[in-house]
């Protein structure tokens, strides 16, 4: 696992208001401070989780899975020498010596040895303040109920989970009403294969999801005392469902060509929308994002001058050398698009009865289409988005950490070689532990990849 | 007597495709205990635990599935591409972790089996999946869970065209408690201080009952049992506690390991069969909410409950430790077996502090190799708990 040390940098930005970003972050890492000081319940929350219903019921959540990222990109009272190891790999030695395994995912060993150090201030930021509770789901991954589990019973925190059913269909779940495009089953279609099946959302996993949600409403009152008020709830719905509005017109500029933003911006700016959701800041910031990208679509700016080729990044994101979103620049590819973190339509806002918009909306986010949670339903996001944003190689995450986005990836390069002819080229290691990275097989595989694209585009 | 119980162990595929033909009937492989083998049981059907093999080198699920991946499922998967599995007529899968719920999808690549449809609507899919919840306390998780056993129900209605009717899963569960007693009564002589039935022994027994007709293995276990209140007490033995997945008749050497270095297993945790029949079915209300109930009781790694203090695990296990009298905990935990690894630290501490008993921790790759490598650690280990 121990390697040399690799040569590892941040991404260079290509949009303005992605340079928003760190101020942003700081500020929310600075207001949890701030609420912790002034007595407000802190929620540790696992992200996939719709924020909404913290701000209605006025509680202020931080993210272990946004603070390990954080550990991955920086070292210890934030020095810049690359002699010192970054936090999350002296967190995750702390884990794995209290017994926790090298093969789980990077963030969950940081934020475990970060707890086990006994000293949460000791870390970028400040750390993290202390929970009065800890929010998780069964969503997405096995490993997130049990890491928070263990972060509740070491802290001595009350602790929720909410379970949602893992739907097993080979093809996405949308809302009622919505269509989608699927790709690889057309294909099988025409080849005379009919192994093509898909299970509508029963009624009781509807009526099991909605009370998931109802009962984390009592579990949140019974801890804080908080009440819940379905006014403010609505109104935290509202910003979300604008703010999506916003997201998806974003989604759809970055169709042009050339790519106005890539995979290193879209992996940034995807931090308000993914853990402030529901709030004005969050809304207002797409708004500058929307306009800029606008803007550049229509001056024909790209995040390089001339493409010679675009590519799709499936997975997570390797945070701690996001440099590797520019490597192929220099051969005239571009990362333009990574289906993840980006959000799909939502459902029509009820406000008379949100809690069930909000079980429509969580039954659809694990139906695959933002997260790689069913086989099928990863596989067919990927053929999806390569055709949309029309690129000719993919980048596959073999995320080494992660059973969700790592098992796919196999059927997924399978099937975009097989059926569409798009090859790719994986990337294994961690998301943040670096020691699990190797420079000179990744280059080396980047190069030959390279090399292949550009003999294509002749 | 433990013959029968051996020739099955060495010989389940031959004999249940011999089962089969001798009674006309179909056999359904299932991946967990969470499935309700009771319905399957009702509707004239032999349930049958899929395992790995221990096969190697794995050629044909490498083209589907990545390395980091659980290698028992590896290896599963790779058995059901070999076609070692194709005298199955259907196969359950449930969520009861990542890679078991992607099953669904790595069975039908692997091996597809085309089953009938009208106007394209599947009327009993080969692979069946059942989206058990994790969390198995807190309010609509019975609901939650019946409604996926009423679809269950009603596929293998349509697979055999008769009707799984309370009266049929009534007989079942009857058959199914007192197998559940059976297993009771020998964990029970297990625990006394006589250690009639060595770990291995018990092993093959409870594994046997996950392959055989549980009516035959009811039968079975009366003279067993009997034959083994005769026996003569064992030599004395370190008493261990073993905890662990992708325990099957392949890795069931590490019981052995265990014997052969002083210890002997007299409780377990394995998630094969010993997860499920800690306590007997409810008769006294409906037979599926009942069935439903049982299930929801089932605390192996995956499942979580809904306290807000959490900590169902350690107490489950320390009730089933209770009289056991063990001096030490094994862990042995396939490679990439997070809800495992993720409960160990807290467990390890916990025995130390509440029962004051260490605990060994031990990595398979489902494979001859760390059973191999397991041999000086136990010894080791066995060697500490006799100092």
């Amino acid at each position: 696992m121990e390697a040399k040390k690799p040569k590892t940098a941040p991404s260079k930005k290509s949009i303005q208001t992605a340079r928003e970003v760190w101020p942003y972050v700081k500020a929310e890492y600075a207001a949890a401070h701030q609420a912790k000081a002034e007595g407000k319940p802190v929620v540790w929350s696992c992200a996939i989780i719709p924020k909404e219903l913290y701000w209605a019921m006025d509680l202020y959540p931080v993210f272990p899975e946004h603070y390990a990222v954080l550990t991955g990109m920086m070292r210890r009272d934030g020095t810049k020498d690359e002699s010192v190891e970054k936090e999350a790999v002296r967190f995750a030695r702390i884990a794995e010596a209290a017994g926790f395994a090298g093969y789980l995912c990077g963030y969950a060993r940081s934020s475990i040895g970060h707890v086990l150090t006994g000293d949460l201030s000791d870390a970028p930021l400040g750390g993290l303040p202390k929970p009065d509770l800890i929010v998780t789901t069964s969503f997405v991954c096995d490993l997130r109920g049990k890491w928070l589990r263990y972060l509740a019973q070491e802290l001595n925190v009350p602790f929720y989970i909410l379970d949602i059913p893992e739907r097993g269909c080979d093809i996405p779940f949308l809302q009622p009403g919505l269509r989608t495009a699927l790709l690889p089953f057309y294909n099988k279609i025409r080849r005379g294969e009919r192994d093509l099946f898909f299970s509508p959302v029963a009624d009781h996993e509807l009526d099991y999801t909605q009370k998931q949600w109802e009962e984390l409403v009592k579990f949140i009152e019974n801890v804080t005392g908080h009440r819940y008020d379905q006014d403010r709830f609505n109104e935290a719905l509202d910003l979300s469902y604008k703010t999506n509005e916003l997201r998806l017109e974003i989604l759809e500029l970055r169709k042009a060509a050339p790519a106005p933003m890539g995979v290193a911006d879209g992996l940034t700016v995807m931090y308000p929308g993914l853990y402030t959701l529901g709030t004005q800041r969050a809304y207002d910031f797409y708004e500058r994002l929307r306009e800029e990208l606008r803007d550049r679509v229509t001056q024909g700016l790209g995040v390089i001058e001339k493409e010679k080729f675009r590519l799709l990044w499936m997975g997570l994101a390797p945070w701690f050398n996001m440099s590797l979103f520019n490597y192929f620049e220099k051969y005239g590819g571009v990362f333009a698009f990574e289906p993840i973190y980006n959000m799909v339509p939502f459902p029509p806002r009820m406000p008379e009865n949100p809690m069930r918009e909000l079980t429509i909306r969580t039954l659809q986010q694990s139906g695959g289409l933002i997260a790689p949670s069913m086989i099928g339903q990863a596989v067919s996001t990927l053929v999806n988005a390569a055709h949309e944003y029309r690129c000719s190689g993919a980048v596959l995450f073999y995320l080494i950490t992660c059973r969700p986005v790592v098992y796919p990836t196999v059927e997924i390069a399978r099937v975009l070689q097989e059926d569409f002819g798009i090859p790719s080229v994986p990337l294994e290691c961690d998301l943040i532990d670096e020691r699990t990275y190797s420079e000179a097989q990744t280059l080396a595989r980047f190069d030959a990849f390279a090399e292949q694209l550009l003999k294509r585009a002749e | 007597m433990a013959s029968v119980f051996q020739d099955w162990m060495e010989n389940r595929h031959e004999k249940v495709k011999s089962w089969k033909a001798e009674n006309g009937r179909k056999a359904y492989g299932y991946l967990c205990c969470m499935t309700p083998e009771e319905i399957l049981y009702a509707g004239g059907i032999l349930p049958v635990k899929v395992t790995g093999s221990g096969a190697q080198p794995l050629e044909i699920v490498d083209k589907h599935v990545v390395h980091y991946a659980c290698p028992y499922v590896r290896s599963m998967l790779d058995a059901a591409g070999r076609g070692d599995y194709d005298y199955l007529d259907g196969i359950v899968v449930c969520n009861s972790c990542d890679i078991m719920s992607r099953c669904e999808y790595y069975w039908r690549i692997l091996s597809p089996h085309q089953k009938p449809t009208v106007l394209g609507v599947e009327l009993s899919p080969y692979v069946l999946y059942i989206k058990s919840p994790e969390k198995i306390s807190g309010p609509g998780v019975h609901e939650y869970l019946l409604g996926e056993f009423r679809i269950f129900k009603q596929h293998i209605e349509r697979e055999t065209r008769e009707s799984i009717t309370d009266k049929k899963l009534s007989q079942a569960i009857e058959v199914y408690n007192e197998h559940y007693d059976w297993m009771q009564r020998m964990h029970a002589l297990r625990k006394d201080k006589s250690l009639k039935i060595p770990g291995s022994e018990a092993f093959m027994v409870e594994f046997t009952a996950l392959q055989m007709p549980k009516d035959v293995h009811n039968r079975r276990m009366a003279s067993f049992i009997k034959e083994v209140e005769n026996r003569e007490p064992l030599s004395k033995g370190v008493r261990v506690f073993l905890s662990g997945g992708a325990v099957d008749q392949f890795t069931a050497r590490i019981y052995s390991v265990i014997e052969e270095a002083g210890g002997n297993v007299v409780a377990e945790d394995i998630g094969v069969g010993a997860s499920y029949f800690g306590h007997k079915i409810d008769t006294s209300i409906p037979p599926m909410d009942a069935i439903v109930n049982h299930r929801l009781d089932v605390h192996c790694p995956h499942t979580m409950t809904s306290d807000y203090h959490p900590r169902e695990r350690l107490d489950y296990i320390k009730k089933k430790l209770e009289g056991a009298d063990i001096q030490g905990a094994i862990f042995f935990v396939p490679m990439y077996c997070e809800c495992r690894n993720l409960e160990y630290p807290f467990l390890k501490e916990k025995f130390k502090e509440e029962l004051g008993i260490p605990s060994l921790y031990l990595e398979s790759d489902y494979g001859q190799g760390s059973l191999d490598e397991a041999v000086s650690k136990v010894e080791a280990f066995i060697e500490m708990l006799e100092a």
